[in-house]
């Protein structure tokens, strides 16, 4: 083979697995923004990707001619269909009319299954394509290199997207280079060719959907439509999720990730938390807002005039959107905070009088930050000794269901465990209210000076004695017992998961034994070398998935770190890969079962590293993130290792052998981020899931210890 | 080949899979229960057994089919052992059953005001039951835990229709509101608490979608005193995607009540996105007019993001406006603005003078010029049922 084209293969390889890390973030966010920002979109998103990408893979070995020329085609069809894919995902909720309406989660299982069929087979195709065209008579340790070359071309995309997201904050610059990347691969591939015109008529398509992207903004085009006549005031994506402003006749509409944020003109949100927060305390002077950027609390706590006001917003690049579209008050009292509230709460600081939780409820593990026993804690922290916190959760108007309840219960116990006395209001929302001091509930303390200043929030609308008549009702209901919300048991989480499963009728027990049955038919019909890498794939998706909802629960921020977690994955993937032939000279079966005891042990450090985390409040970021990235990058390099023993271990062709073997590691992968993340994490959580995959692996190491006796190994 | 596996081999480690596998469900049920696991309560779905809050239904008959329900229009045939669409009515022994009798899960005293009926013994306080079902699906239902739950599923109180009638009374309410989730599908629980109601003095309201046959509505009727009928949309598309139900039969209920003499208000949700085509307000408050429905108040009430419905914006003040701006056009004398606190749509216009009749701020009244049942400034007649 000539050097040049030899090159210019690997360079296709190494573009195939930019393509992949930056497509599967773009298709990623596109959805999670689309679905509120609900991460278990993450566990589907991942099995989808992994069970097409296998099943494309295991496609590319029933291709007889030379797959050589067919890379570039193919490296452009990818090109097409994963625009194609893209788009579709808004173009089918218009269709499907979901923009009126909560996604459910058949719906998603839908839509993901849908949007990532095509790219997903082309990528799985192109994979032994290329590594098929540049080892064409290498051994199963040159398959391995393929896997390596690829994974390094992962890592490039992520650290790339990053950096690429973080410095232009939209998806339209990442498709640019997504595109950009993949032209040079086209013209290098297509040195096979023979016919200039199809080379040509191949880079002209490529460069026209270059044009494309650069020339216009086809996001914006779309969301137009999607906001279904509404006038689109501004848009952003800031590492929190998407943010859109909408005008609907003089209401200008905030979302993030196509959940409301807040609306203009709606006073009752406004007023009822910040003057019943305020009711609570005879003269408050300094004041923390915790909230999604609704500059409505300032006008409203400006009434008191107050010393002092620090907003934080949960998403701190909120205020730049919000500020685009409409006024933020400004006062000398007043400081807007662009710092993640945690972050800005593990500062010492001034003490305060009044602290207003007013973030959404916690039905994303991001959202379930504001409700911990680890936040309550900081907030006790910045309180005066009489000063009180104040949250709140959606009253369910004239009854709580089991749910709901348990929620309840849930941050009421949670806020019981850092303060001394806390009160339950129910009004519009129910209140919360805590402090370290005995709280007698007074809803007027401050009539005189609100006199006719407020319209919602007054003797005219709110009966003190129905007020707690409805609040004693529902004080009666709680569980005191009931375990805290923590950050990394983020039970309130877990309960709003299932109740938006529930909601939709979905019943985990039809899905999970179906899911059972293909586990057990992998098992029996496996042979041994690819068990491993099955369970392999089965526990390092697993695994990213707990990690990922493990970072989400203490940083919010996933849908910008979600690239970084690819990358740190794939640099263990490609560097186990590439070096599994130093590590072990002769392979054997029992490497392979060593290497599988191994991976056993990472899951269980991952229970370990989050024990570590939430004992030891405020420990540096740097550590933290330093023990998330070695969580992922060790069961990385181990499924490396993995891969290159099966490799060796296995006869046949490169081809043969990288098409099988990544089939298996990949329907392994889609059948671990589907199982744990569907059924495993909702019902055990975090901790216990973790041990229930430790517990997958012992099974299939004494399976295969079993299945050794009887197969012949080398 | 040494890595062919015998059927001996076969077998046994399917077995050996198997068995794994098969722990793997009382492990999850053993797990959940663990401190730190979620539990599984709600995967299982809720028994369908009589219990002493169950009596036999009426408006049904028996078909070839089964029973079918002659309550509501959904006409549910019900099989052995099933429950209607309400979920409150199920088939024991051929026989039609409602479980949604004297186990209300909602109890409260609210403001007449809130219901809303803002002509109806205004100031005044109403005790307001509900038990759990509904004959209709809203996606944007406020009460849908109360709703889209079975009586099964719910937390009742224990409260038979006397204890009901006693209850309003302790509490100094001047009615009793069959409210929240539907009096439709606690129609029996409904019709028994009026009775005696009635006998005490206390008014009956039925705060209701009006998805209900002619002939239950028509024997309920003659102990409801007041209505509120939510006339969600006016059109059957809609009604059909929104509420799972169709319009002809909501109308019909409006015109069965004005019949039957019962005071009747109306409201109009305005859902943007489902609701909000102005075009569609006209021809109901067009229709309204033509019936005559002119002199019962129509309130347009302001959606806010709930259930299925979480991922859209609350309606813009200047919708509901143009909304009332319509209405007034078309002829509606009393058209009121919901959910919107201080906005003037609060108080009562004499239509024949133009001033207030009766100020309102939230559920206080702050003037009421209404005398004998007419404008204390002109002498026009006000509708309504004052004392």
């Amino acid at each position: 083979m000539k050097g040049e084209i030899k090159r210019g293969l690997i360079y296709s390889l190494v573009a195939l697995g930019i393509s992949s890390v930056t497509l599967q973030v773009l298709l990623m966010r596109e959805l999670l923004a689309y679905t509120g920002g609900n991460e278990l979109v993450i566990g589907i998103y991942l099995s989808f990707w992994m069970l097409y990408t296998g099943l494309g893979s295991f496609l590319g070995r029933y291709f007889r001619v030379n797959v050589e020329k067919l890379v570039p085609l193919f490296q452009f069809i990818l090109l097409a269909v994963s625009v194609i894919a893209y788009l579709s995902i808004p173009l089918l909720r218009i269709q499907h009319g979901d923009f009126i309406s909560v996604i459910g989660v058949t719906d998603l299982i839908l839509l993901t299954l849908l949007v990532l069929l095509l790219p997903c087979l082309v990528l799985g195709m192109l994979f032994p394509f290329i590594s098929g065209a540049l080892y064409e008579k290498g051994t199963g340790k040159v398959s391995s290199y393929s896997y390596g070359f690829e994974a390094a071309g992962n890592i490039v995309g992520g650290i790339l997207i990053v950096v690429l997201l973080l410095i232009f904050m939209d998806n339209r610059s990442a498709w640019i280079f997504l595109i950009a990347v993949n032209i040079p691969a086209i013209i290098q591939s297509s040195g096979y060719l023979n016919g200039r015109y199809y080379r040509l008529i191949l880079i002209a398509f490529s460069l026209g959907l270059l044009a494309l992207w650069a020339s216009t903004d086809i996001e914006a085009r779309f969301e137009k439509r999607f906001l279904a006549g509404k006038e689109l005031l501004a848009s952003a994506d800031t590492p929190y999720g998407r943010l859109v402003a909408t005008g609907s006749g003089e209401q200008v509409n905030f979302f993030e990730n196509s959940s409301p944020l807040f609306s203009t003109g709606d006073i009752v949100p406004v007023e009822e938390p910040v003057h019943l927060g305020m009711s609570f305390v005879p003269d408050p002077q300094n004041i923390l807002v915790v909230a999604s950027g609704n500059p409505g609390f300032i006008d409203e706590l400006m009434k008191y005039k107050p010393g002092k006001i620090d907003y934080v917003t949960a998403d701190p690049w909120a205020f730049r959107v919000i500020g685009e579209v409409i006024d933020i008050p400004e006062a000398d009292v007043l400081d807007l905070v662009f710092t993640d509230p945690l972050i800005f709460l593990r500062d010492p600081g001034k003490g305060y009088d009044v602290i207003l939780v007013l973030t959404p409820p916690p039905s994303t593990a991001a959202a379930n930050r504001y409700y911990t026993t680890g936040f309550y804690d900081l907030c006790r922290s910045h309180l005066e000794d009489e000063g009180l916190l104040l949250t709140s959760l959606p009253g369910g108007g004239n009854y709580l269901n089991e749910a709901d309840l348990q929620l309840h219960s849930l941050i009421y116990s949670t806020m019981d465990q850092t303060f001394s006395a806390v009160e339950i209001v129910s009004l519009n929302n129910n209140y919360f209210i805590a402090g370290n001091r005995e709280i007698t509930p007074d809803l007027f303390r401050h009539h005189q000076l609100l006199e006719g200043k407020n319209d919602y929030y007054n003797k005219d609308y709110l009966q003190p004695d129905l007020t707690a008549f409805r609040s004693e009702q529902l004080a009666s209901q709680l569980d005191p017992e009931t375990d805290v919300n923590s950050t990394l048991f983020p039970r309130g989480y877990y309960i709003q998961l299932r109740s938006w499963l529930s909601l939709f009728g979905f019943r985990m027990d039809y899905f999970l034994y179906p899911f059972l049955f293909l586990l057990l038919l992998f098992l029996i019909f496996l042979k041994p070398v690819q068990i491993g890498i099955f369970t392999g794939g089965f526990t390092v998706s697993a695994m990213q998935f707990l990690l990922m909802i493990s970072f989400q629960s203490l940083y919010g921020d996933i849908y910008l770190a979600v690239a970084l977690f690819i990358a740190v994955f794939m640099g263990g993937l490609s560097l186990g890969s590439l070096v599994f032939g130093k590590l072990v000279k002769d392979v054997r079966m029992r490497h392979l079962l060593l290497n599988q005891l191994w991976l056993l042990v990472s899951v269980l450090a991952l229970p370990l590293m989050a024990w570590s985390v939430s004992t030891s409040q405020g420990a540096s970021a740097v550590l933290v993130y330093s023990g998330f990235g070695l969580l992922t990058l060790i069961p990385g390099f181990l499924m490396g290792v993995h891969f290159g023993l099966g490799s060796v271990l296995t006869p046949g062709t490169v081809r043969g052998i990288s098409s099988g073997n990544y089939a298996a590691d990949l329907a392994g992968s889609a059948l671990g981020a589907f199982i744990v993340s569907l059924f495993v994490f909702p019902l055990f959580g975090i901790f216990s899931s973790s041990y229930l995959l430790a517990g997958f692996n012992l099974l299939v190491i004494i399976i295969m210890l079993s299945r050794s006796k009887i197969v012949t190994l080398h | 080949m040494g890595n062919r596996i015998s059927k001996r081999d076969f077998l046994r480690q399917g077995l050996t899979c198997a068995c794994g596998l098969a722990l793997t469900g009382p492990l999850f049920k053993a797990m959940a229960g663990l401190p730190g696991g979620n539990g599984l309560s709600g995967l299982a779905p809720p028994t369908k057994d009589l219990w002493k809050w169950s009596r036999e239904a009426i408006h049904y008959i028996s078909t070839p089919r089964g029973i079918k329900c002659k309550l509501c229009p959904q006409a549910c045939d019900i099989e052995e052992g099933e429950t209607g669409d309400c979920r409150t009515r199920t088939n024991v022994d051929g026989k039609l059953y409602t479980i949604a009798y004297g186990n209300p899960c909602a109890v409260h005293v609210d403001p007449i005001e809130k219901k809303p009926l803002y002509h109806f013994l205004p100031s005044s306080r109403s005790y307001s039951i509900a038990t759990a079902g509904c004959n209709l699906a809203c996606l944007n239902c406020q009460n849908w835990q109360i709703s889209q739950s079975s009586p099964k599923e719910t937390r009742n109180y224990d409260l038979m229709p006397g204890k009901v009638v006693e209850e309003a009374v302790e509490n100094n309410c001047k009615s009793i509101a069959y409210t929240y989730s539907d009096p439709v599908a606690f129609y029996e629980y409904t019709l028994d608490t009026a009775k005696l109601a009635r006998l005490q003095g206390i008014k009956n309201l039925m705060i209701s979608a009006g998805y209900i046959n002619e002939q239950p509505l028509r024997e309920l009727a003659g102990y409801i005193d007041g209505a509120n009928i939510d006339l969600k949309s006016f059109n059957d598309e809609t009604y059909e995607m929104l509420n799972a139900g169709t319009l002809e039969p909501i109308l019909n209920t409006l015109r069965i009540l004005k019949e039957e003499g019962v005071w009747l208000e109306i409201t109009n949700l305005v859902v943007p996105s489902w609701t909000d085509d102005m075009e569609m307000i006209r021809r109901m408050c067009g229709w309204l007019a033509e019936e005559g429905f002119v002199d019962s108040p129509l309130h347009f009430s302001r959606f806010h993001p709930t259930y299925k419905l979480k991922n859209l914006p609350p309606t813009p003040l200047s919708a509901l406006e143009e909304a009332a701006g319509i209405a007034r056009e078309e002829g509606i004398n009393y058209v009121y603005i919901g959910n919107v606190p201080s906005h003037n749509s609060e108080n009562t216009l004499c239509p024949g003078c133009g001033k207030a009749v009766i100020e309102r701020r939230g559920f206080f009244i702050k003037s009421f010029n209404i005398k004998n049942g007419a404008c204390m400034d002109c002498g026009t007649k006000i509708p309504g049922v004052w004392e």
